[in-house]
């Protein structure tokens, strides 16, 4: 499947066809989501109608590390094998990796309001986030500042591995670093032993922001090609030579 | 190879001279700065003094780290050396052992007069400098890798604080509290030995990922 | 004095197939097709701006290049272009701050010739200057710790970019005699160069980049 879609243009006739049918997928699953986040559940005892802010906030975050997943897998795929298709890849799944983990940044602050009464605690999870926020920034600047495209994949690609490597790492130090210095935990909502009722929205969410992401990425990739395709095109030699021996 | 470009960098820098006189007067003036702000009462600044000074040495390698490519790169050593056979890796091993002595050496050593401005206790100049030393291959290794990557972007410092920021923390997080876990008795605990971790995993990951960046910015 | 020039007694050939050079995403040329062998002077002519540097930079193995193919070949055997290539970029790489002995005797450590820089030095007259800081020197002197340079590496094919650039009669005299003598002892030499010099007399091949 992997090896028939790697050739550019074939994956372009495959995306045209298939994002269509993607794209109303997304559609259906999200407004269902949403009714059985929205209507169906009830209120939390203690956090009250604030509670549905999760239903945003919890999605957001996992596509934001499942983005950083896909980029990383792409990414090994562009070093090693310099595949144009795995740079168009990595590129277009870090684009909404950023704006995800922005919206799990903003929707943490706006739960945070009324769950811990401040829109900012330097707690492990969030502060893990926010790194995470400007890891995908870093990368993404590497693509803005470097002209050739090659390069560019390239030097991304290598940012993104090391990035991979050391995300653990700075979420151990950060989560170690919080234990510390913030000794009253604060409660979290992700811990096992959810009522169904609150269970249901949230995977559901889950599974349309997912199914979104793919969206996305699958639509990212197709214009970067027709993008590329373009540019190829428009690429006329700016001298002839000549080789004359004597 | 390697010995004879780290001795010819040290050469170049003690006879330039910026290099490292830059980074030491931008971390007095960090120091300065804090000090100021903070209202410059001892009982504030005592507390906060291990962390104004790993700060300031942060920020400061920070601001050099473009310098360890840029100009062999635009003047056209780097190419040089690569028609000389030697190989991405090596480069790198040699400029991070150059940085750490032009760079990061000369800022610890400035500690103990710096520390004079900030009233700290001999022991706690003595764990920092233990710590710092320790960290060296951390900051160093992720300074020549930032810097791999933007050989080629001029005034790339905006860029080059944004990729590095993120791996630097745990080095800051680990640095910092296995000095306020540091006693006279036991030099060496946890946290510093989490410490040796992370910068010997900074330079196994690093300098690789260095080589990798540099060869692709010199085709 | 022993002849500081590389004798080269093995065949050498660059085999350029089909080459096509891009810049920033921008096209250069393409489908550029040669052979150059031992005893090859090769002059690359046009107007600023055609590639000719990246041309140079190509075959000397320091930029990649979007298609097409370069071989490098000793006695038929396929080699690194590190085994064979020595390039003098338009400007000068000389590190400010040391003095001409220190450059070379540098270089001369990275090439493994360290024993050749006393003779480099007193073959091209820079003998009674090797302790100037290479920040001090004139053009003509500058020029000829480049030359110094390309000779130390011992490599076989001589890259030059704008060698003539602001060099006097006498400078460019001495230019083609050094590069004369290499190419006698089986070198090859590739120089990109808008000045016409004696050395066109013997050059063998020219490759001309006209706007297209």
């Amino acid at each position: 499947m992997i090896s028939y879609l790697a050739n550019p243009s074939r994956y372009l006739k495959f995306s045209k066809n298939f994002s269509p049918f993607a794209g109303w997928i997304t559609l259906m699953s999200l407004l269902l989501a949403l009714y059985y986040a929205l209507l169906k559940s009830p209120p939390a005892e203690e956090h009250g109608q604030a509670v549905r802010m999760m239903y945003t906030h919890v999605p957001a975050a996992w596509c934001a590390l499942l983005a950083y997943t896909c980029l990383t897998v792409a990414s090994i795929f562009s070093f090693i094998w310099r595949h144009p298709l795995a740079d168009s890849a990595a590129k277009s799944i870090a684009t909404p990796g950023l704006a995800f983990t922005f919206l799990a940044l903003l929707t943490g602050s706006l739960w945070g309001k009324p769950a811990w009464g401040t829109w900012w605690q330097w707690d492990g999870r969030m502060t893990s986030v926010l790194i995470l926020f400007f890891i995908y920034i870093g990368y993404l600047t590497v693509w803005s500042v470097i002209p050739e495209r090659k390069k560019a994949a390239r030097l991304a690609s290598i940012i993104a591995m090391v990035g991979f490597i050391n995300i653990p790492i700075i979420k151990f130090s950060v989560d170690w670093w919080n234990t510390l210095h913030q000794p009253a935990s604060i409660s979290s909502v992700g811990s096992p032993g959810l009522p169904l009722e609150i269970l249901t929205p949230l995977l559901l969410m889950t599974l349309s922001y997912s199914l979104f992401f793919m969206w996305l990425v699958i639509k990212g990739i197709e214009k970067d090609i027709t993008k590329m395709n373009m540019q190829n095109r428009k690429n006329k030699p700016l001298a002839f030579t000549e080789v004359e021996d004597i | 190879m390697i010995l004879n470009i780290i001795k010819r960098d040290i050469i170049i820098a003690s006879r330039s001279g910026s290099s490292a006189l830059n980074g030491l007067i931008f971390f007095c003036l960090f120091i300065a700065l804090a000090s100021i702000s903070l209202g410059g009462t001892n009982e504030v600044l005592k507390p906060l003094s291990p962390a104004l000074i790993w700060l300031a040495i942060v920020f400061s390698t920070m601001l050099s780290y473009q310098n360890i490519f840029q100009e062999d790169y635009k003047d056209g050593n780097l190419s040089q050396l690569r028609l000389g056979g030697v190989s991405a890796l090596n480069i790198c091993i040699a400029k991070s052992f150059s940085f750490s002595i032009q760079s990061i050496f000369p800022l610890i050593l400035s500690i103990p007069i710096v520390a004079v401005f900030l009233d700290m206790p001999l022991s706690e100049i003595k764990t920092i400098i233990v710590t710092l030393l320790i960290a060296t291959p951390g900051l160093t290794v992720y300074g020549v890798f930032s810097s791999a990557i933007a050989a080629k972007i001029r005034g790339g410092t905006f860029f080059i604080v944004l990729i590095t920021s993120p791996f630097l923390i745990p080095l800051l997080i680990f640095g910092l509290e296995s000095m306020n876990s540091a006693s006279d008795v036991d030099i060496f605990n946890s946290e510093l030995r989490v410490l040796i971790g992370l910068s010997l995993i900074a330079s196994a990951i690093g300098l690789p990922a260095s080589a990798a960046a540099l060869k692709t910015n010199l085709e | 004095m022993k002849n500081l020039f590389p004798l080269i007694k093995k065949e050498i050939r660059i085999e350029i197939d089909g080459l096509s050079v891009s810049r920033a995403n921008q096209l250069l040329f393409e489908n550029l097709t040669s052979t150059i062998t031992n005893h090859d002077i090769v002059i690359v002519r046009g107007d600023n701006g055609m590639g000719k540097t990246s041309l140079l930079e190509a075959i000397s193995g320091l930029l990649t290049y979007s298609s097409g193919e370069i071989k490098f070949l000793i006695s038929e055997h396929r080699t690194s272009f590190k085994n064979l290539i020595a390039y003098q970029p338009s400007s000068s790489y000389c590190k400010t701050l040391l003095t001409i002995k220190e450059e070379l005797s540098f270089w001369a450590k990275i090439h493994n010739n360290s024993s050749l820089v006393d003779d480099v030095l007193r073959f091209m007259k820079l003998q009674g200057t090797f302790n100037l800081q290479t920040q001090s020197l004139s053009t003509g002197q500058r020029k000829r710790l480049e030359i110094a340079k390309v000779i130390i590496t011992q490599k076989p094919v001589w890259i030059f970019d704008e060698p003539y650039a602001g060099m006097d009669s006498n400078g460019v005299e001495l230019i083609d005699t050094v590069l004369k003598d290499h190419v006698s002892r089986g070198g090859i030499v590739i120089l990109a160069s808008h000045k016409h010099t004696k050395i066109e007399k013997i050059q063998t091949q020219i490759i001309t980049m006209k706007a297209s």
